[in-house]
């Protein structure tokens, strides 16, 4: 799936008192003019200082933050945030945004299914994944409140790449993970955008990291992509 | 749908399970909730007769039905700000708004396990209330009843999605479940009957929903009253449905869509 954006544009509203009666301030400006293609079966880096609004792309490209100028289109046709949510994964590092007192293939079975993946959809894709990502089979039976980060880190791309979406977008993926599984995850990643023709944006700090995965790097500052 | 229904059922079973003392405690607190109640029809049970008349039924009679009642109402006009808060809480609101659930399907399936839990501690209730506490329930017009029940979950349950609409934007300070929690249980019949309420707050009351609730519920159950004598109260009910329903699911909407324009989902 080919992935274009136009003048994409967000500011986060302010937050203060006079924001309940709809009187914003200035507001920060988060991204400005970004125009981006990401071809199918391609994967992009993205680098940049903190606060440059890699994330912020990220999610507006997932469906999960709606920009307030700019268009995205998949394929040539102009979509909305729901399409986006329907056709691209965002995994995320940093976060433990799963149900802490349910195990990990509990939190599996459950997000599986809000894609309408069956258990055993689920089971058979979660066994793919084990062994390139570096998942043991403990860790899955294991309460998330009892998982290491890397772990948790681990259970978060199993997530996105549970359903077989058109396109990735992934913020630090390697971050928390150790040498052999950052290597399998980069080797995973490459042959899912090579036979599935995902568009895959992989956003990261770490220059080398991005050098073996990705055949062009953009680098974001300020809310734009500069070159 | 009934694929994400029933994820969210099987979730929501696993954490509860995983809480072993809560449904304990919560049980034990439900008799002896019920037991002050039995006291005190006990000791003024005579005084409130004259209010109750029209019910036909005692003190304890009254409030344990109406109680139980509004327990299980009140499931949803709690119960999805409650839920919605504490996906907020784990992190988890947005992972599961991320997928393509619609809004509607995505509240059914937040509270299904309240819901669900709700009617099991109403057949606790019911059991305990008549085998427990002898309560006579041999009047009680079932269809009526039925037809009570469903206006009603539906009223409470469009009150809580407006509730949840406050949480999903504020986060903290929801004045829809400040006025439920607050003005219901006084204003609306379920502790003593409006006509004790002096005339000014009795016009309030015939404001809320649950006030009509509790008067149709009393008199089907206690006085067989039908859908004839009840009509006054099942259409204000079912205005109440009508309207609620679709303006909640639509506002829930509304603040969906705002959340995700001013990137708060995901906070807390």
């Amino acid at each position: 799936m080919l992935i274009e954006t136009f003048n994409l544009g967000k500011i986060y509203p302010s937050s203060g008192w006079l924001s309940l009666f709809g009187k914003n301030g200035p507001g920060t400006t988060a991204l400005s003019g970004v125009d981006l293609r990401l071809p199918p079966g391609t994967i992009t880096g993205l680098t940049g200082p903190n606060g440059a609004g890699k994330s912020t792309l990220l999610r507006i490209l997932s469906g999960r933050l709606t920009p307030d100028t700019g268009t995205i289109a998949l394929d040539g046709t102009e979509a909305d945030d729901a399409a986006l949510r329907s056709r691209a994964a965002l995994a995320e590092t940093g976060t433990r945004n799963f149900y802490p007192r349910l195990s990990a293939a509990d939190n599996l079975y459950f997000f599986g299914a809000l894609y309408g993946l069956s258990r055993a959809a689920v089971r058979e894709r979660t066994d793919a994944l084990r062994e390139p990502l570096g998942i043991g089979r403990n860790d899955l039976e294991k309460r998330v409140d009892a998982l290491s980060e890397g772990a948790a880190q681990k259970l978060s791309l199993a997530r996105a790449l549970l359903r077989r979406a058109s396109a990735l977008f992934l913020d630090e993926p390697a971050r928390n993970l150790d040498l052999q599984s950052a290597a399998g995850f980069s080797a995973l990643i490459k042959d899912l955008a090579a036979k599935e023709g995902l568009a895959v944006l992989y956003a990261a700090h770490n220059p080398e990291e991005l050098a073996k995965v990705c055949r062009r790097v953009l680098v974001m500052e300020n809310g734009k992509i500069k070159g | 749908m009934i694929l994400q229904i029933l994820a969210f059922l099987r979730k929501d079973f696993l954490i509860e399970k995983s809480y072993k003392f809560s449904f304990i405690l919560g049980a034990a607190s439900t008799f002896t909730g019920m037991a002050v109640f039995f006291f005190i029809d006990k000791l003024f049970g005579r005084v409130m007769t004259p209010y109750l008349a029209e019910y036909g039924a005692g003190y304890f009679s009254y409030v344990f039905t109406a109680a139980a009642f509004f327990g299980y109402i009140g499931t949803g006009a709690g119960s999805y700000a409650e839920r919605l808060r504490a996906e907020q809480l784990q992190g988890t609101l947005e992972a599961s708004l991320a997928a393509p659930v619609p809004p509607a399907v995505f509240l059914t399936a937040l509270t299904a396990w309240n819901f669900i839990f709700a009617t099991f501690e109403l057949a606790i209730y019911a059991l305990a209330g008549i085998f427990i506490f002898k309560l006579d329930l041999s009047n009680a017009n079932v269809p009526a009843l039925a037809a009570v029940f469903l206006l009603s979950a539906v009223s409470f349950a469009s009150l809580g999605i407006f509730s949840s609409c406050f949480i999903l934007l504020f986060k903290r300070g929801n004045p829809a479940a400040w006025v439920l929690n607050n003005f219901e249980g006084l204003l609306g019949g379920v502790y003593f009957p409006i006509a004790v309420l002096p005339l000014w707050l009795q016009w309030f009351s015939k404001l809320l929903p649950v006030t009509y609730s509790i008067r149709a519920l009393e008199l089907a159950l206690h006085k067989g009253a039908g859908f004839a004598e009840l009509k006054v109260e099942l259409l204000a009910l079912a205005l109440f449905a009508l309207t609620l329903a679709p303006l909640s699911v639509t506002a829930f909407g509304a603040a969906l869509k705002k959340a995700r324009k001013d990137g708060t989902l995901g906070q807390y």
